[in-house]
């Protein structure tokens, strides 16, 4: 059986692709499946195919060359995809990651939101064609339906917990650990739905008023130039030197982050499902989040959420209270493994097989 | 809201935060003057984009502008090179004048396309700008330069 996948993009450390690659590995043995980008990173050029060497539907019923079945993992617009998918005569399935609500990126960048604005659009052209639709969390899957998708299911992210099985850096562990004051620890893109300027903000007056030995880590992506700098001179105008932006780091130093830090933080707006979220958990930090989108549904009981419409003070105190308070420590690090637990419970390559034989059957 | 302990929390969480508003530690509008600092750091980078796509399209200018016949070297390393190139270019002054005319118009016709991209940016970003201030007007303590 050939089930070939397809994504827009294929960059290093991009949480789709290692997914495509997961679900690759997973169904070795049961099927063929090649992965094909619009847009392939030179990086990835080992392990993707571009879209314009996917076979061509005329070998499609012949034994060797036929596609069985393609699996699309939709997150952005991209107008030739959609075409390419429209055209094709395979079953088709789509795997939901979220497209983010453009309206975060309109003021920063504006070309980007367009994007994501064709996305929703393109998104909904494939209904008539999706033979089934999978969110990567229930969240997910009520866009999917939202959206018009008929044949919907929730279908986990595989090897949610592989960046922190790393063995964690020595050397930054040794740094974290020498801390006198509290490490906290934000992991993800710096895009503007992440707010990490709202977490900057909480910070500042941590460290101003409350706890002025406190560490900030904010750990991933700086893909979004402008948000990128945007943030880093607002952490520069606010003088805070001890807000460690770090970059893109190996697994190890990601590692040794999560198993050194107090707790972890996210002020984000959106989230289709939220990997650092499980990452953080798994590890036994004590979680601090608030109440958007797919989050909550992540957390399950686990973790301190606060509302909308706590702004960075609250913030900040939920920060003091998580790390000051050893009693409230320990509970909500109890609540993070528990909730890791029922995470990894889980067989998410069982779910998607299944999945796609109800969808190809 | 349920009474859930984690609401409790979050309760006597933002009680300490009035608290301290009351005892003086926080100083007036310190969240909203946090908010509109970043704001204005967003902005300018934007607006510092916004000025380099304007020197940039003023340096092509400028080279358009430049375009000239007496660029074009008829010095020669050969003997009697430079008197053959003179000559040459003499010879196709005309053709050569001829084709410069062309791109001049052709670069000025693509200078005004560039300016009147820049004018729709500009009105584009004072657009946002503007729907950013209203909306931000009636956004709640946790609603940032972000928020939908």
């Amino acid at each position: 059986m050939n089930v070939h996948q397809v994504v827009v993009a294929a960059a290093p450390h991009d949480a789709i692709v290692n997914h495509a690659l997961a679900l690759q590995q997973a169904l070795g043995g049961r099927a063929t499946s090649e992965i094909y980008a619009r847009f392939v990173d030179v990086e990835m050029a080992d392990f993707v195919r571009p879209l314009a060497e996917f076979p061509s539907a005329a070998t499609s019923g012949s034994k060797d060359g036929s596609v069985d079945a393609i699996v699309y993992h939709a997150s952005i617009g991209e107008h030739e995809v959609t075409e390419f998918l429209l055209a094709r005569p395979e079953p088709l399935v789509i795997v939901y990651h979220n497209i983010t609500p453009p309206e975060f990126f309109d003021e920063m960048d504006p070309a980007f939101a367009a994007l994501l604005r064709a996305g929703r659009d393109e998104l909904a052209a494939l209904v008539p064609r999706a033979a089934a639709a999978l969110g990567v969390s229930e969240y997910n899957a009520a866009e999917l339906r939202s959206v018009g998708f008929a044949n919907v299911g929730v279908s986990p992210l595989v090897g949610l917990t592989s960046r922190v099985d790393a063995e964690p850096d020595p050397e930054t562990l040794a740094r974290v650990s020498a801390q006198t004051g509290p490490v906290y620890l934000f992991v993800g893109q710096l895009l503007p739905h992440k707010r990490v300027d709202l977490l900057v903000q909480a910070f500042h007056i941590l460290r101003t008023y409350l706890q002025p030995d406190a560490v900030l880590v904010i750990a991933g992506a700086q893909r979004m130039q402008a948000c990128t700098d945007a943030l880093h001179q607002f952490v520069a105008e606010l003088a805070l030197p001890d807000v460690w932006m770090t970059g893109t780091i190996p697994d190890s130093v990601l590692s040794a982050y999560y198993r050194g830090a107090d707790a972890f933080v996210t002020a984000t707006e959106h989230e289709g499902f939220c990997v650092p979220l499980i990452e953080a958990m798994t590890c036994g930090l004590p979680v601090i989040a608030r109440r958007f989108a797919a989050v909550p549904d992540t957390l399950g009981d686990a973790g301190l959420l606060l509302e909308p419409a706590d702004g960075a003070a609250v913030f900040a105190e939920a920060m003091l209270t998580v790390t000051t308070n050893d009693e409230l420590s320990a509970l909500l690090a109890d609540g993070s493994r528990r909730r890791a637990e029922d995470w990894s419970a889980l067989d998410p390559v069982r779910v998607f097989l299944d999945h796609l034989k109800g969808a190809l059957s | 809201m349920d009474p859930s302990p984690e609401n409790e929390l979050v309760a006597r969480l933002r009680e300490r935060v009035g608290e301290r508003r009351e005892d003086g530690l926080y100083p007036d509008g310190l969240e909203d003057d946090l908010d509109l600092h970043f704001h204005h750091i967003a902005v300018r980078g934007v607006r510092d984009r916004f000025e380099r796509l304007r020197a940039a399209l003023d340096d092509a200018d400028a080279v358009g502008r430049a375009l000239s016949a007496s660029h074009i070297g008829t010095g020669s390393e050969r003997v009697a090179g430079g008197f053959v190139h003179r000559l040459v270019a003499r010879m196709t002054h005309r053709q050569t004048e001829g084709a410069l005319t062309q791109v001049r118009e052709y670069a000025e016709a693509l200078a005004e396309a560039h300016r009147a991209l820049l004018m729709a940016y500009a009105d584009l970003v004072s657009q946002v700008d503007d729907l950013r201030d209203r909306l931000g007007g009636g956004s709640g303590e946790g609603g940032g330069p972000a928020s939908p």
